[in-house]
């Protein structure tokens, strides 16, 4: 063993590095690049009950040390996800984890529903998708009521370790983390992308069609750090750290902070080897160290 | 985040790129010095559907960088060239004649300003001559604004002759993961320039 192994509730990964939902579609797209084995864990795109279009263009748009999103959750769809893109997952020697994103609580019981007899090993509820209508007042992740039961149904219907996957586009994220350990989850993902816009110099127009977009990449990182040090204050289940994580010292920083695991998002486009980057930097910073395990690192920050 | 740019020739075990410096990407890659390294992924996506027989590449501005290396291939393969019409604002911009011109290609140039060959846009040229073809080409292959390819597809199925275009999109992964890089298909579903192009057959996108 090499020390790297961590545990996210009944979850143990070979290693504390993931891949965000949304950047790495269904692993599939990358394994040209890097080698899927050896990455801790995959975290598919959300996956809708129906196939869904996405948004209009443009979809991307660059800013200083960030990419905003506006994708719109474009996804093959419940049917054709279990039946092209899940058995593609199996055969690697990773943990696979299965994103799903509801309109209403009830397509998200049905999603719940739907995996239980599929062979993964854990179930990301996305109630934090910016660029989705999800009720009349905001996200799901906005209220701690609706977190709760969708959460709730979640555990109750998919028989598998549940994560929840929180906005950080919340003035207190502790209660809505906090609804979502008494709901059953299993750990919680921080965070999804920041409410963001950009305007179009030329037409004087919203560049997104929807004005709003989802801002990530190094720009949001302080931020999102700080949103991993409230909720792991607030839960004692694990936490899994993302937010513009590009390198060794930025996982470890989400690390320290208390964060059991973390996510590369962005990252991966601008350098699909970054993972793999952070999984061998954190095994050199072991040994240079002299520690013998990563999960002492967690939560180690002092004050 | 990376930038993508189109294979204008292969020669031996080098490749050779053209681009116009527009923003922040292009202008840090014309500060690279030679012999510097830089971080490369590709090839991605997929290319021109090589046909045989009478073709004909239109390209405009930086689109017609890419198709030097399909002109060279199409001669390789084939043992033919195909006719090339290429357009730009002026003569100071306009890109590769010489390149095609070393293929063996014809070249026809045309000009907004008419300060070189054609005056008029290099759809204008290619409606003249396909309404006098004798024989039809085989395939049309375009690359360039989006403007001239909307144009060119039009007068192509006007003409009845087949066409594949090269588009463009802001990218963010480049091999197929984010859907950042879409363009809608004529069943309404989207497809990514990415993976599914960048080159499509016109019958598959809206323009
Ligand atoms: C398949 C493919 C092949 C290409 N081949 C070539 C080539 O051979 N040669 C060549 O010169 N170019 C080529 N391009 C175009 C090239 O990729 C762009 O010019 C380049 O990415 C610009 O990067 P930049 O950082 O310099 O400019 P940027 O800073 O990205 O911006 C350039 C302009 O685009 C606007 N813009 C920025 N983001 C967006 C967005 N999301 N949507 C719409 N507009 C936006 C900006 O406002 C600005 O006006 C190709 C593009 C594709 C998709
Ligand atoms: C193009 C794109 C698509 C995304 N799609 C999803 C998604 O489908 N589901 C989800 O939970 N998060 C999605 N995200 C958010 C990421 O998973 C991640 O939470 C966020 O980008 C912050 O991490 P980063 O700064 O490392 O990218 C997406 C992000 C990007 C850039
Ligand atoms: S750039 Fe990501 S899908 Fe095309």
């Amino acid at each position: 063993m090499d020390g790297l192994s961590v545990k996210i509730g009944s979850l143990i990964l070979k290693n504390p590095v993931m891949v965000a939902s949304g950047t790495f579609g269904y692993g599939e797209e990358y394994a040209q690049l890097i080698d899927l084995n050896e990455l801790g864990a995959i975290i598919t795109k959300s996956i809708t009950v129906k196939p869904r279009l996405g948004n209009p263009q443009p979809r991307l748009w660059e800013t200083q040390g960030g990419l905003l999103n506006s994708i719109g959750l474009q996804n093959v769809g419940l049917a054709t996800f279990i039946d092209e893109k899940l058995p593609y997952l199996q055969k690697y020697d990773t943990r696979v984890i299965v994103s799903i994103a509801g309109e209403s609580v009830s397509e998200y019981c049905q999603l719940a529903q739907a995996l239980k007899k599929e062979t993964f090993d854990a179930l990301e509820v996305n109630i934090s998708c910016p660029n989705v209508q999800h009720t009349k007042k905001g996200l799901f992740a906005q209220d701690k009521d609706l977190s709760y039961e969708i959460i709730r149904k979640a555990v109750r219907f998919s028989h598998k370790p549940v994560i929840a996957k929180l906005t950080p586009n919340i003035t207190d994220i502790s209660i809505i983390a906090k609804a979502c350990e008494k709901a059953g989850a299993e750990a919680i993902a921080v965070v999804n992308t920041f409410n963001a816009m950009a305007v179009d110099l030329k037409t004087k127009k919203p560049v997104f069609k929807n004005i709003v977009a989802g801002l990530c990449g190094p720009a949001i990182k302080p931020q999102a750090l700080y949103k991993v040090y409230e909720v792991k204050k607030a839960v004692k289940i694990p936490v899994i750290g993302m937010g513009g994580i590009m390198n060794l010292n930025d996982a470890l920083e989400f690390i320290i902070t208390g964060a059991s695991a973390i996510a590369v998002g962005v990252g991966n486009f601008v350098d699909p080897k970054i993972p793999l980057n952070i999984i061998n930097g954190l095994r050199h910073y072991l040994k240079d160290n002299k520690l013998a395990q990563v999960k002492h690192l967690i939560g180690s920050m002092t004050n | 985040m990376r930038r993508p740019l189109s294979i204008h020739l292969v020669k031996g075990s080098h490749l050779e790129i053209i681009y116009k410096v527009v923003g922040r990407g292009t202008e840090k890659l014309a500060q690279v010095k030679v012999q510097e390294k830089i971080d490369v992924i590709g090839p991605l996506g997929h290319g021109y559907a090589l046909t045989a027989g009478k073709t004909i590449l239109v390209g405009g501005g930086t689109g017609i960088a890419s198709l030097a290396f399909l002109a060279a291939t199409l001669k390789n393969k084939y043992n033919q060239v195909p006719i090339v019409l290429i357009g730009a604002r002026n003569k100071d911009e306009l890109l590769c004649s010489e390149a095609f011109e070393k293929i063996g290609c014809t070249v026809k140039v045309a000009t907004d300003d008419g300060s070189q060959g054609f005056h008029g846009l290099v759809t204008e040229l290619f409606r003249e001559m396909a309404a006098i073809f004798s024989t039809h080409p085989n395939m049309v292959y375009a690359c360039g604004p989006l403007p001239m390819l909307r144009e060119l597809v039009r007068l192509c199925r006007h003409f009845r002759i087949p066409c594949e275009v090269s588009l463009e999109e802001h990218m963010g992964c480049g091999v197929g993961a984010c859907m950042g890089c879409v363009v809608k298909g004529t069943k309404g579903e989207y497809l990514r320039v990415c993976k599914d192009g960048p080159v499509f057959n016109a019958n598959e996108v809206v323009l």
